[in-house]
């Protein structure tokens, strides 16, 4: 015991996940879509991946020296998961800009405008998602897609073609098994292929890094909303149809990687349950009545908001306050 | 063996931390070790108001004669742990606060006699309650877990609360420690006499020793000894951070909770006392001895030789350190378990009570703090449903109010959120601060009325 | 023409006929919700200095406004506020101001980080109170300043800057004796001195002798030598410190201060616990230096 010796607060034993490694898994859990996504828009995707990560990592280093954090924070995986994210909802043949901007927004303004990780009230991906949907609606139109490299059967010869929520052409929508491994289903580069997007998922919630509630209760209430809620503006064939649902556009991304963003969900389990229920609602009620066809960004974004709100409400009970004695103490 | 369904365990919460310690010294039989020339025994070593030293500079002592003598009701007295000189009557640290407490230094004279009338067997059968009573306060025993309640309080419970459990903690849930299991292998009787010592003395027909899976050959061997006592049970118990504290264990065994806002188990007709406290118990009933010494488990990567010692109370740590051999890069210091044990700034400080570990670690590093990322894996790990992620920002905030609504001054300190945190908060010391704020503003508000 | 006529007809009836009911609705929540305020509470409130510091027991200036106005409440209690607030506040309530003496903080330390180092690494919370919680803090010398800097996070005036040496010098200009300060700081070294004296001690230890001289040079040694110096006969020694009698012979112990051999006095008007540019100069010096300091510190002070 020769030098001076290190007092530290207790608890002296920490468990292994601290936030690099959180932040890393989930970058891992992305990696099968991402790949998939490259097989399906090729080169178009790469590029969007390296302008968007590339703009993430530089803001984020600019933004740590702006506010005096040590630039090694830069490493933590946290500016990584967003470039990804962000990516991953942007279509392949959007403008090379897009990404940029969107990146430098979200971790400029939506994570380090707020305080930087911790503190930002949305998620940065889907915040900025929403911010370019409005910034370049004619870049990113939710109804004019890339087709992308099939996986079985025949190509297709459109060079673009709608989402299988807006395909009012395809009466019958797509087979479920298409849908199921994004074959020849357009959409945003990482939401296609659901195979992938669930290995990531299950592997995170066997890790424990995200709550099992928050997709189950999410897609569950889909499910059930899109059985139940009455006829809108969507072709008759699969209105109602919650499995098509389900298996269309973003919400298995959504549920999985977005809305369990670990930073802007509640902390408490039945925070968690009223949020993903409450996503679960926003989006059906956007698909089936709204104007877009889409809506599992603005459900996730508008949720985020309410998020300190639930969690001023939510409390766990107190351990022994529910004895009598407790309450003539009180 | 009970099979596994019987398994008790707390509803909500806890941590599983990694120990890779346990197996270290759980083989390793408690060794009685050659006495120390010197001991400083200190008058604050417990909850509750200091001993008076009612000894002076050059008196001589026998073993086990009082050195300082309770203060009020919850006190305790504290011993002469050999016969010798008393050298001077000065300040020492006290490892739990890290302040500076009155203590009596001794040297050992090398004589081996009790004080008179200590240390032979009594007439118990033939006591009643209070006699026992006496008897543990005069022996100034207190709870060995680490708690160091005064155990004559614990064994005087309110009217009008009858006691209907008395639960023997032998869950010892902190890493590393291996004390209580070594007791409960080798003085297996002796704390079942404990146990029904403790029953007489509070007038309650039902006993438990819980004890945790993963001491499979202690469980067995209460299992063993109690046959043909349908009174007592042994109730194995998950192994699951903080299994041993006193709530979980209450609720763990008979569903009951300890009432918020400063309820006592006996509340809820339990009594709680530790492996070690039980035998405390004991001695100082059927023997009338004081409890002058305590298991101690030495271990961590930093230790040479790591084990389980009977150890003098007074003992300086830096002595058993040295006799244990530290290895090169020691550089961190615990008295107590890795989850609630204290990091020490020196070891030349004196063995307390409460001291059931001493762990020495090596090239240990402090982890960064950085903001709350709300992952909420506190509130999860958190087994009294509070919100320490909240708490930890309204204290780092100051907002000492807000933190008492949030039920900060029930806490109890037990680290799982912090050990779960991703972003290395040090939520507990910040709960720690808050409530040394709130004290400090009632004690304000109160001088001011 | 006459389809735009109507149009603004319409808007314009609308617009007013909106416009008076909106304006009834005020007004009768204005007589419903109608509140009786003391015009004094606005006075005092105006009187005072506006810091919110909580000095005088109340949750903020406006608390104690309305105790003042409505309850009676002394007038004097305003700390930062000084006599001249309780003179305005006499004034405005018509009644006679109470004596108020203006206090100052000043710190009974003087052992910064190069003199009394740290005796253990911390790696915990930056503040004093929960520093104070870990194996009693840091700071070698146990009855020390600490030098997180509590007390100047806490001053609501901003009079209290961290010196480089990890102290706290208290600008007595801006300070308002509002003892925020001596709440806040866990070890105590902070304390009120009436304005008016000039002359306190520079050190905490309840140490003596050699004990002293281990932990800090700069610290009180218990020798007694200022007592025994000092003519009026006004200081006592209490836990091995001097407790000087500020009421006997007007508060001056110059012969005391001029007796002590490690110069623990501080003369408050130049309250520079150890001057900065001893303090840089003292990190990469050798000991000697460091122990030769304290006399070159006093010589330029006398």
């Amino acid at each position: 015991m020769e030098g001076m010796l290190l007092v530290s607060p207790s608890p002296h034993l920490r468990a292994r996940d601290d936030i690099n490694r959180i932040m890393w898994s989930v970058a891992c859990a992305l990696a099968p879509a991402v790949a998939i996504s490259i097989y399906f828009f090729g080169s178009g995707a790469l590029w969007v991946y390296a302008i968007s990560i590339g703009a993430a990592e530089l803001t984020e280093l600019v933004c740590l020296k702006m506010r005096g954090c040590p630039l090694g924070r830069a490493a933590d995986g946290s500016a990584l998961v967003t470039g990804l994210l962000l990516a991953m909802v942007l279509p392949a043949g959007c403008a090379w800009y897009c990404p940029l901007v969107g990146a430098v927004f979200a971790i400029a303004l939506v994570k380090h405008a707020f305080g930087g990780l911790g503190h930002n009230i949305w998620n940065p991906a889907l915040a900025a998602r929403v911010f370019l949907q409005f910034a370049y609606a004619k870049q990113i139109s939710l109804s004019e897609w890339v087709v992308p490299h099939k996986l079985w059967g025949p190509a297709v010869d459109a060079v673009s073609r709608a989402t299988p929520l807006a395909t009012e052409q395809v009466a019958r929508g797509y087979h479920y098994l298409d849908l199921l491994f994004g074959n020849g289903v357009p959409g945003s580069l990482g939401e296609t292929c659901k195979v992938a997007l669930l290995v990531g998922g299950i592997y995170l919630i066997v890790r424990r890094i995200v709550d099992w509630r928050i997709p189950v209760f999410y897609i569950g209430t889909v499910f059930a909303l899109t059985y139940l809620l009455p006829a809108g503006k969507e072709p008759a064939a699969w209105a109602r149809d919650p499995l098509y649902h389900v298996l269309s556009g973003g919400l298995i991304i959504g549920a999985f990687f977005m809305a369990t963003d670990i930073v802007t969900t509640p902390i408490t389990r039945l925070g968690r349950i009223i949020f993903a229920v409450g996503c679960g609602i926003l989006v059906s009620i956007i698909r089936r009545y709204g104007g877009y066809p889409e809506g599992v960004a603005y459900s996730i974004v508008l949720m985020n908001t309410c998020t300190p709100l639930i969690d001023r409400w939510v409390r766990p009970r107190l351990y022994g306050s529910r004895t009598p004695k407790a309450a003539a103490r009180a | 063996m009970t099979p596994q369904t019987d398994t008790k365990r707390f509803p909500r919460g806890g941590v599983h931390p990694k120990d890779d310690f346990k197996a270290r010294t759980s083989g390793k039989p408690l060794a009685r070790m050659a006495p120390p020339a010197q001991v400083a025994v200190l008058m604050a070593q417990h909850i509750g108001a200091s001993a008076t030293p009612v000894v002076q500079r050059g008196d001589k002592v026998k073993k086990g004669q009082l050195v300082g003598e309770a203060r009020g009701f919850i006190s305790a007295n504290v011993h002469a742990p050999f016969s010798g000189v008393v050298k001077a009557v000065e300040p020492r640290i006290f490892s739990v606060t890290g302040a500076l407490v009155e203590a009596v230094i001794i040297e050992s004279d090398g004589e081996g006699a009790w004080a008179e009338g200590l240390n032979q067997p009594q007439r118990v059968e033939s006591m009643d309650a209070a006699q026992m009573r006496s008897l543990v306060h005069e022996c100034g025993v207190v709870g060995l877990g680490g708690a160091t309640f005064p155990s004559h309080v614990k064994l005087s419970p309110p009217a009008g609360s009858p006691i209907s459990d008395v639960i023997i903690n032998g869950a010892e849930c902190e890493p590393y420690v291996t004390v209580d299991h070594r007791l409960m292998l080798e003085r297996t009787d002796q704390i079942i006499d404990g146990l029904k010592l403790i029953m007489r003395v509070v007038d309650c027909e039902t006993g438990w020793v819980a004890i945790e899976r993963n001491k499979p050959d202690a469980i067995e061997a209460f299992e063993q000894a109690l046959r043909g006592e349908p009174n007592i049970r042994v109730a194995p118990l998950s192994v699951r951070y903080p299994q041993g504290a006193e709530q979980q264990l209450i609720t763990a065994i008979t569903g009951r909770e300890v009432p918020s806002g400063g309820g006592l188990p006996a509340d809820v007709a339990c009594l709680v006392h530790n492996v070690a406290t039980t035998l405390a118990i004991r001695d100082a009933i059927r023997l009338r001895r004081p409890l002058i010494e305590r298991a101690v488990t030495i271990t961590g990567d930093g230790i040479e030789n790591a084990g389980n010692f009977i150890e003098l109370i007074g003992t300086n740590v830096a002595d058993l350190l040295e006799r244990q051999g530290v290895r090169p890069g020691a550089n961190q210091v615990i008295l107590g378990g890795p989850m609630m044990g204290i990091a020490q700034g020196t070891v030349d400080l004196p063995l307390v009570k409460g001291n059931n570990a001493i762990i020495v670690r090596r090239d240990v590093e402090a982890p960064l703090p950085r903001a709350c990322i709300r992952c909420g894996r506190c509130v999860e790990a958190c087994p009294l449903g509070l919100l320490p992620a909240e708490l930890s920002i309204t204290c780092e905030a100051g907002d000492w109010e807000a933190a008492r609504r949030l039920d900060i001054l029930e806490c109890k300190e037990c680290g799982c959120c912090a050990y779960v945190c991703p972003a290395r908060r040090r939520i507990v010391q910040l709960i720690k601060q808050g409530k040394v704020e709130l004290r400090r503003q009632k004690k304000k508000l109160e001088k001011e009325k | 023409m006459l389809l735009i006529g109507s149009i603004v007809i319409v808007a314009a009836l609308s617009m007013t006929v909106l416009g008076a009911l909106f304006g009834l609705g005020l007004m009768l929540a204005a007589r419903a919700f109608r509140t009786d305020q003391d015009p004094r509470v606005a006075k005092v409130l105006d009187a005072l200095p506006g810091a919110n510091c909580g000095a005088c027991g109340y949750a903020g200036c406006r608390s104690y406004a309305e105790a003042v106005a409505q309850e009676g409440e002394d007038v004097g209690l305003c700390i930062p506020g000084g006599p001249d607030a309780a003179a305005a506040l006499a004034d405005i309530m018509g009644v006679e101001p109470g004596e108020a003496v203006r206090h100052r903080a000043v710190v009974h330390c003087r052992g910064g980080r190069s003199l009394c180092p740290d005796r253990f690494e911390y790696a915990g919370e930056q503040n004093c109170t929960a520093a104070a919680l870990m194996a009693g803090g840091p700071k070698a010398c146990p009855f020390g300043c600490l030098g997180f800097g509590s007390c100047a996070e806490a001053c609501p005036f901003g009079a209290i800057t961290m010196s480089e040496d990890r102290l706290p010098v208290i600008d007595a200009e801006k300070c308002t004796g509002c003892g925020i300060c001596v709440d806040v700081c866990p070890r105590n070294v902070i304390s009120l001195l009436p304005a008016h004296f000039k002359i306190y001690l520079g050190c905490s230890s309840q140490f003596r002798g050699k004990a002293v001289k281990e932990l800090c040079p700069m610290g009180c040694i218990a020798c007694r030598l200022c007592a025994r110096e000092d003519p009026n006969d006004a200081i006592k020694f209490e836990n091995n410190l001097p407790v000087l009698d500020y009421d006997k012979a007007g508060g001056d112990f110059s012969a005391a201060a001029d007796a002590c051999p490690l110069d623990c006095f501080i003369l408050a008007d130049r309250a520079q616990p150890v001057p900065a540019g001893a303090a840089g100069s003292q990190q990469g010096a050798s000991e000697e230096t460091q122990l030769a300091a304290p006399s070159l510190d006093a010589k330029g002070r006398r």
